[in-house]
């Protein structure tokens, strides 16, 4: 086999679904939802508050606690930049809002999507490679149209393109021709790349909405099943073709607010609380549809992968906590 | 079947090539038709029966929408969308996909090709071809090909479009559009001359070139595309950094030109680099260049460093200056937009010379203080006229650092006596010396400075945006700190470039230089 697989060793903190639940009520942080940093106000200039949404451009100015956050995060040299770093990645753009190609329909995205999440768990790639590349993906169905038979290789050639910016080690091409089972060659597969880079004109760059996850999470204290199940959820919201509309930032916030509150109880957003309820409602319903729907065929990749032990079995304690939700600790 | 066939053949009997393919897909037709008589799952492109589950899956899925969910076999990752993809919702899906731009396989798409003349002439321009024509300015053609006002036209290139495209007064098609460009465009090779060449890269050659569009001088970065996967990663990061990089100080790109041979990178032109300067003038600077080209490269780094870019590879020969002093940050091949904290690069990032001791001694954590050290070297090695550190293996490199600066203990740098590989290396006891006794003609604030930069904690070093604030810099007046970003310092009046004591120079008399300072003086914004 030319591809190099995940190898599943046996996890040493596999919590049992039954563990997890019942140990997750006792699991209370009390300085989650409290304000991790120095309580003092923000300066004058600063509005910290929840956002408007047309005036993005300003954006949110660093809060309060984000340099020992940027420091949980293993940027501890970059205080200085603190705030520019969180500005720049918390307002990045979403994607203009605009239906799909005639041609494809939100299913079929959905199922290229997820077949993506599959070779992507396969070949070990980092968390950040699959939301590059689903955003290429979208970038360039929201820019230009694609024969429906080649949907597959638009797909497969953004996590080519998404692994040269993010990975070290990258998969080779026939690796990735081999994932198709011969429905694109690799002549086919460097020349979309071609076109994909062309259409697109080089701009690969996006901060995506997995490192304000774990920002956001550093500034709310959020324990780490706080911050497996919020990732749960921003991954399914993958597959959602709306979901291109929306801020990383925000995608990345209703997440960890619907984490939050499943998990410790709390009705209340953790800070910073950047976004409104309003602005996050829309995102959370439809990640709480995705969770509870299961391994639905052809969206069963995400439900799959979180299932398992080794990430303790998350999306079955979602689907469970979703139907039966316990009530939160006072 | 046949009689099916021979009466489409009746009725389109005008074209031989159409009566052709629907003979083709009439046999195909039948042959489908009889492998599905016999029962057989047909297995198209000779795909392995792993990838059929998902295959058959995927017809049973897009049959029944509505239905159940079907348990899916997980262990299945290969396999085709295509069936899928292809099999039609509705009557009108099919149509719709005819007409639409290809993707990948079939070749070009129709704004990025245009260069074969069959191709060129549509038949709305044959039409239009006979109409009374207006006479074509450059002004019309400027709007119309959404050129900069200023941009010179080749005069052949105007004739050309005159017979070859419909007047100005109508509506351009697409196909008439693209025939306009074909010639001559952004994204095309034959826009750019090549000239000579400039220096080769590991991966790159680099030659001065000239744009017909613009009759500017132009650097062509040219990327060869050998290897069989594709775009160079390194590439690919440098030209999506670079698109997101605007400034005063950062090399601009001007244009890609990508083909399935090579992808060039079209960048502005620049003289020489720092290292060509120096030795320009003999290795002595006049030090109040030396102060106007340190202060450019940490306003280029914090544009960078702010953007969570790090540039990894700063060197003399990275820096660019132009003949107004002007000094960018180029080469951006090993830079890296930080989003992924916790990944970890090689150790074979910046050159040796200008490489911090954290990084010689095995750290992987990256942050933008790699960059803070080179700047350093970089300083010593304007205000000494001689590389600070020119190490030839890591020890070597190592050993001139704290030969200088002192071996390190863990009261001077924390957590070095637990490092394996400063234990391995064994070097003697330095002691200190004073950094004025190697660049005498540095002031004592500028000695200051550099020992900020020559920190080995990485955390302890100044960074770029601090580094500016730095009193050394307070000759320099208030109004460079508010410039805009994409404004150079010698907008203003008061920064104006020396004449360098050891310039010798034939190329360039003083007399230019002279000139060029008074022409920057008469624009002064």
């Amino acid at each position: 086999m030319l591809v190099r697989g995940r190898s599943w060793g046996p996890a040493p903190g596999c919590l049992h679904l039954q563990a997890l639940t019942s140990s997750l009520s006792s699991l209370q942080n009390p300085s989650a939802s409290l304000n991790p940093g120095p309580l003092d106000p923000p300066g004058p200039a600063c509005t910290c508050g929840s956002l408007e949404v047309p005036e993005r451009q300003r954006g949110p100015c660093a809060p309060p606690g984000l340099e020992e956050a940027l420091s949980a995060l293993g940027l501890q040299g970059e205080r200085e930049y603190a705030g520019d770093i969180f500005t720049e990645v918390m307002v990045c753009r979403a994607l203009p809002r605009r239906a799909l190609p005639r041609t494809v329909t939100p299913e079929m995205r959905a199922l290229v999507v997820d077949w993506l999440v599959q070779v992507h768990e396969y070949l070990a790639l980092e968390g950040d490679t699959l939301y590059l590349t689903v955003h290429l993906l979208d970038s360039y169905l929201s820019a230009c149209r694609v024969r429906l038979r080649h949907l597959q290789l638009l797909g497969v050639a953004c996590l080519f393109l998404a692994c040269k910016m993010e990975e070290c080690v990258l998969p080779e091409s026939t690796s990735l021709c081999l994932l198709g089972a011969g429905s694109y060659s690799r002549v086919e597969l460097l020349r979309a790349e071609r076109r994909i880079l062309s259409r697109l004109g080089f701009r690969l760059h996006h901060p995506g909405p997995l490192l304000c996850l774990r920002l956001l999470a550093a500034l709310a204290g959020s324990s780490p099943q706080v911050l497996l199940l919020a990732t749960y959820f921003l991954e399914l919201s993958l597959l959602e073709a709306e979901a291109a509309g929306w801020e990383p930032g925000r995608r990345a916030a209703a997440a960890l607010n619907l984490a939050h509150r499943m998990l410790d109880g709390t009705v209340s957003a953790p800070e910073p609380a950047l976004y409104s309820p309003a602005q996050l409602g829309p995102l959370q319903k439809c990640m709480v549809r995705a969770a509870l729907r299961g391994p639905w065929p052809g969206r069963a990749a995400v439900f799959l992968k979180y299932g398992r032990p080794q990430l303790q079995r998350t999306s079955l304690t979602a689907a469970q906590l979703l139907r039966h939700p316990q009530p939160g600790p006072p | 079947m046949k009689k099916f066939k021979r009466r489409l053949s009746l009725t389109l009997r005008g074209s031989q090539t159409i009566d052709e393919s629907l003979s083709e897909l009439a046999e195909q037709m039948t042959i489908e038709e009889n492998s599905s008589k016999d029962n057989e799952p047909i297995v198209k492109n000779g795909r392995p029966p792993t990838s059929h589950s998902m295959h058959s899956f995927l017809h049973q899925y897009a049959g029944s929408f509505k239905k159940p969910p079907l348990r899916r076999p997980h262990s299945v990752i290969g396999g085709s969308l295509g069936s899928f993809m292809a099999m039609p919702r509705n009557g009108s899906r099919l149509d719709i996909v005819h007409e639409n731009l290809k993707m990948g396989s079939d070749g070009e798409s129709d704004q990025a090709s245009g260069t074969s003349s069959d191709e060129v002439q549509s038949p709305t321009g044959v039409c239009l071809r006979n109409r009374i024509h207006r006479r074509i300015s450059i002004e019309d053609l400027n709007k119309r090909l959404s050129l900069p006002a200023d941009i010179r036209i080749p005069d052949g290139y105007l004739e050309k479009l005159q017979i070859n495209s419909p007047p100005f007064d109508q509506p351009m098609s697409r196909r008439s559009r693209r025939a306009s460009l074909s010639e001559i465009g952004f994204g095309k090779m034959e826009t750019y001359i090549k000239l000579e060449k400039l220096g080769e890269g590991t991966y790159a050659t680099v030659y001065k070139g000239r744009s017909k569009l613009t009759e500017n001088l132009v650097a062509l970065k040219e990327i060869r595309l050998e290897h069989e996967e594709g775009a160079p990663c390194t590439a690919i990061r440098e030209v999506s950094l670079l698109k997101d990089l605007k400034h005063a100080n950062i090399v601009t790109l001007h244009d890609i030109v990508h083909t399935d041979k090579s992808l060039t990178l079209v960048f502005e032109y620049l003289d020489k680099d720092l290292k060509q300067y120096m030795d320009d003038c003999g290795n002595i600077m006049s030090m109040h260049n030396v102060k106007l080209f340190l202060y450019q490269i940490l306003r280029g780094l914090a544009y960078c460093h702010r953007r969570k870019v790090l540039h990894r590879d700063l060197k003399p020969q990275n820096l660019l200056i132009n003949e107004k002093g002007e000094l960018k940050l180029a080469d951006f091949g090993l830079a890296r937009a930080k989003s992924v904290p916790t990944k970890t690069y090689s150790n074979e990032v910046v050159t040796l010379w200008y490489r911090p001791p954290d990084v010689l001694l095995g750290s992987s954590e990256y942050s933008t203080q790699i960059d803070m050290w080179g700047v350093g070297c970089i300083f010593f090695e304007m205000a000494s006229g001689r590389p600070l550190f020119p190490g030839s293996t890591v020890e070597d490199e190592l050993h001139l650092i704290f030969r200088l600066l002192g071996t390190p203990s863990q009261e001077t740098w924390p957590g070095v006596s637990s490092n394996d590989e400063f234990k391995n290396y064994n070097f003697p006891k330095y002691k200190p010396q004073p950094l004025i006794n190697h660049a005498p003609r540095l002031d004592s604030e500028g000695i200051e400075l550099i020992s900020k930069f020559l920190q080995y904690e990485s955390k302890k070093r100044v960074s770029a945006e601090e580094a500016m604030k730095h009193v050394y810099f307070r000759s320099l007046g208030p109004r460079i700190h508010a410039l805009p970003e994409s404004v150079s310092i010698f907008s203003l009046k008061e920064i104006q470039l020396q004449k360098d004591p050891g310039f010798r120079n034939s190329s360039y008399p003083e007399t230019d230089l002279i000139k060029a300072v008074l022409d920057m003086n008469g624009k002064g914004v």
